[in-house]
């Protein structure tokens, strides 16, 4: 035992015996800076991997943030998450709320100008319930991706969900229509009473004349609508009442509760091309109005009409010869304070495509009409509904009516009228009773009366005057006729062929012919020898 | 100025840990050593405490980072999936039980970067060779020690909750990496403030004294 003599000798007593350690050489490198070195590798990693895993950060801008949480709303297609809601902020103006979302690394591709957001909370709307699992899990954000377009990153979510998304196949085709009836979003859109779709959307147009609706048709019922398919309110009941008697038509509960449109070909009319994309069809008020002819010409003219009116209002018709050419727009009263005449101002509305011209193009312009006015075309009120007691303005070409020109200048040209048949027959009526009225009834009763009397004596008289010729004169009459019957027999036996008379003057005829052959030979030969009447014959 | 205090060290001396020999050490203390009668490793200080020390604090420290950032437990209610990180449970807690907050908040944020801060200063301390109070600073350590287990407190949470919480959809829990990596940082503490030689402390400034009582 090797023994060291050092500072702790002077204080432990036995310190000397003190055994010394042995030096057990080694390495110096510790291994525990392994621990921090692989602390630092996974520190790095993991800040890799969250720096290369970032997806794309976009922003929504929503009208209120219901339901939605920053760090926990996620973002989801088809169901799978592909981004979690980062953050929720107003806007400096307050009017809506700007959600800033984080989005899974491949998401690039289909955040483009296309792609379009929505919150799905549980709604109940055209007749369904949809999103009712976020009661459990929370509203989230859905999108539907479309690849086509400018990359976008800043977006404005929709308000409701649309209708359909970008990846359903079929179209989407723009109605017109002067209201928009009892329809919203959602409302089922039929064909043969199958529902092929929904409305969309619709707004109202800047005008503030007609709503347009956007209708999408799934595919492939989308094929079926051409350029001259007919789109109709199929919302309700139809209620129809006319000279066929009630008809009552609805498309489907459904619709008639939420309203509906329905579409199809008119009977037998030919298809048509493919649909335009800029074609703009118009939403009918019901199936019958839809059948209707519609034209896009229309002219107004005046009308003035010196008597009531009672029974016409705008809407009446208008018809030539019983074809329903237009309708009344307007009618006023207008009364001249001056002379006291009252005149009822009528504007009509004709559409000229439904006057079909033969041979020719040409259409029922104002010239046209011109020209028929100077023929005679005039207008007169006629009985239109039996039922209801309507007029309607009847045109025709009456060929011995006075000549009226037609009068341009003012708004709309006027054409002139003529009173109507039902005018007519009362003023030929009241002119009859005014006839009546002035004949002298009186005077001709008592003149008939003493006319009778005076017939009644004549008959009187001529019944003796008879009785007196039959017991006279009939003897005499009779004796007179057999004398006359003997002086005919006489005459026809004179007269008989072969009866002396007439031979004998035959005879004579014939002599007497000679006798002029003879003068007319003399004759000629005095003619050709004048001397021979000094001379003689040689 | 007292007398320097008398360590085995300053004697040159140590006891071996196994059987209880004092030997006495040859030259410095740098040395690997062993018992001549048992061959039982002879430290004279914790080996290579400052080394080991800086090592852990800095794992820990590093790996703090993604403790915070990561959630810990994802809690999944009626079909609601819920991910919250330590801060961020918390601030839940502060809504609706704050007392709660309270216990998380020192368990799990406050006592780890004390643990963290003190053994930073601790190791910074000897290795600079500063001589503020020194029993100050061996109380400090004494604390760290002591209180880094009570950081487990929050793992403890989430594995009852994970193993107990089973009712699919309903209600379940599911730990998360952040877990992980704060029971790491943990652990790593707990290593740190073990590897660390506190009698360093007094060593500094027992080296120091003696180089000044020699110049003078």
């Amino acid at each position: 035992m090797s023994e060291d003599s050092g500072p702790g000798d002077a204080i432990l007593p036995g310190a000397r015996d003190v055994p010394t350690a042995v030096v057990r050489t080694g390495s110096s490198f510790s291994l525990v800076w392994l621990i921090p070195i692989v602390a630092i590798l996974i520190g790095g990693w993991i800040a890799w991997r969250a720096i290369s895993e970032q997806g794309p950060t976009i922003t929504i801008s929503f009208k209120s943030a219901e339901g939605l949480e920053a760090g926990q709303t996620k973002v989801r297609y088809k169901d799978l998450q592909v981004g979690m809601v980062a953050s929720i902020e107003l806007a400096e103006d307050l009017s809506h709320v700007i959600v800033t979302a984080e989005l899974k690394p491949n998401a690039e591709r289909y955040l483009t100008e296309n792609s379009r957001f929505w919150v799905v909370r549980p709604q109940i709307s055209a007749g369904r319930v949809t999103g009712l699992g976020t009661l459990f899990s929370g509203s989230y954000i859905a999108i539907d991706p479309v690849r086509e377009g400018e990359p976008q990153r800043a977006f404005v979510g929709l308000e409701t969900q649309p209708v359909m998304t970008a990846s359903e196949p079929g179209r989407i085709f723009t109605l017109r229509s002067s209201q928009l009836g009892s329809l919203d979003v959602g409302a089922p859109v039929y064909y043969r009473r199958i529902q092929v779709g929904e409305v969309a959307s619709y707004e109202m147009d800047a005008s503030g004349d007609f709503v347009t609706t956007q209708v999408f048709v799934r595919a492939p019922h989308d094929q079926r609508v051409r350029a001259n398919t007919r789109f109709w309110d199929a919302s309700g009941l139809d209620v129809t009442l006319d000279a066929e008697g009630v008809r009552v038509e609805m498309a489907s509960f459904v619709s008639m509760l939420i309203g509906g449109i329905a579409f199809d070909l008119l009977g037998g009319e030919d298809p048509g091309g493919p649909v335009t994309p800029d074609k703009v069809f118009t939403l009918f008020e019901s199936q019958r109005a839809s059948e209707q002819p519609v034209y896009a010409l229309k002219e107004r003219y005046l009308l003035h009409f010196p008597n009531s009116v009672q029974g016409l209002a705008p809407g009446s018709p208008v018809v030539f010869r019983g074809i329903r050419i237009g309708r009344v727009v307007d009618l006023r009263l207008q009364f001249d304070w001056e002379n006291y005449g009252v005149v009822v101002p009528v504007v009509i509305e004709i559409e000229p495509e439904r006057i079909e011209t033969v041979d020719s193009d040409a259409r029922a312009d104002v010239d046209r009409i011109a020209r028929l006015v100077a023929k005679g075309l005039r207008a007169q009120l006629g009985r239109g509904n039996l039922l209801t007691g309507g007029l309607q303005v009847e045109f025709d070409v009456h060929p011995d009516v006075e000549l009226i020109p037609i009068l341009l200048g003012g708004v709309y040209p006027e054409l002139p009228t003529i009173p109507g048949p039902f005018d007519e027959i009362t003023s030929s009526v009241s002119g009859v009773i005014a006839k009546i009225d002035r004949m002298p009834l009186a005077q001709i009763g008592s003149d008939l009366q003493a006319a009778l009397v005076e017939l009644r004596l004549t008959l009187a008289e001529t019944r003796k005057m008879a009785a007196a010729v039959n017991a006279d004169v009939m003897p005499a009459l009779a004796a007179t006729m057999e004398r006359l019957d003997g002086t005919i027999g006489s005459l026809e036996r004179m007269l008989r062929p072969d009866a002396p008379l007439p031979l004998e003057l035959r005879k004579s005829l014939e002599d007497v012919g000679e006798a002029a052959r003879s003068v007319r030979v003399l004759a000629e030969y005095l003619e050709q020898h004048p001397e021979a009447l000094i001379r003689g014959k040689k | 100025m007292s007398e320097p205090a008398i360590t085995a060290r300053s004697l040159s001396m140590a006891t071996c840990h196994d059987c209880g020999l004092l030997v006495r050490l040859p030259g410095g203390a740098a040395a690997a050593l062993v018992c001549p009668r048992c061959g039982a490793a002879v430290h004279s200080r914790k080996a290579g405490a400052l080394t080991r020390g800086w090592a852990l604090v800095l794992a820990a420290a590093v790996l703090y980072i993604p403790a915070n950032i990561f959630p810990i437990m994802t809690v999944t209610s009626l079909g609601t999936s819920q991910s919250d990180t330590i801060l961020s449970g918390v601030i839940y807690l502060l809504k609706h039980e704050w007392p709660l907050a309270v216990v998380v908040f020192v368990a799990s944020v406050l006592v780890p970067l004390l643990k963290l801060t003190a053994l930073t200063y601790l190791l910074l301390s000897v290795q600079v060779g500063w001589r503020w109070r020194p029993a100050d600073r061996t109380r400090l350590y004494r604390i760290t020690e002591a209180i880094g287990r009570w950081s487990m407190v929050d793992i403890y949470v989430v594995t009852i909750l994970v193993a107990l919480v089973r009712l699919g959809e309903l209600a379940s829990v599911r730990a998360e990496a952040g877990a992980v990596f704060f029971g790491a940082v943990v652990v790593l503490t707990i290593f740190a403030a073990e590897s660390f030689d506190p009698r360093l402390i007094w060593d500094r400034i027992a080296e120091q004294e003696r180089a000044g009582g020699q110049h003078e």
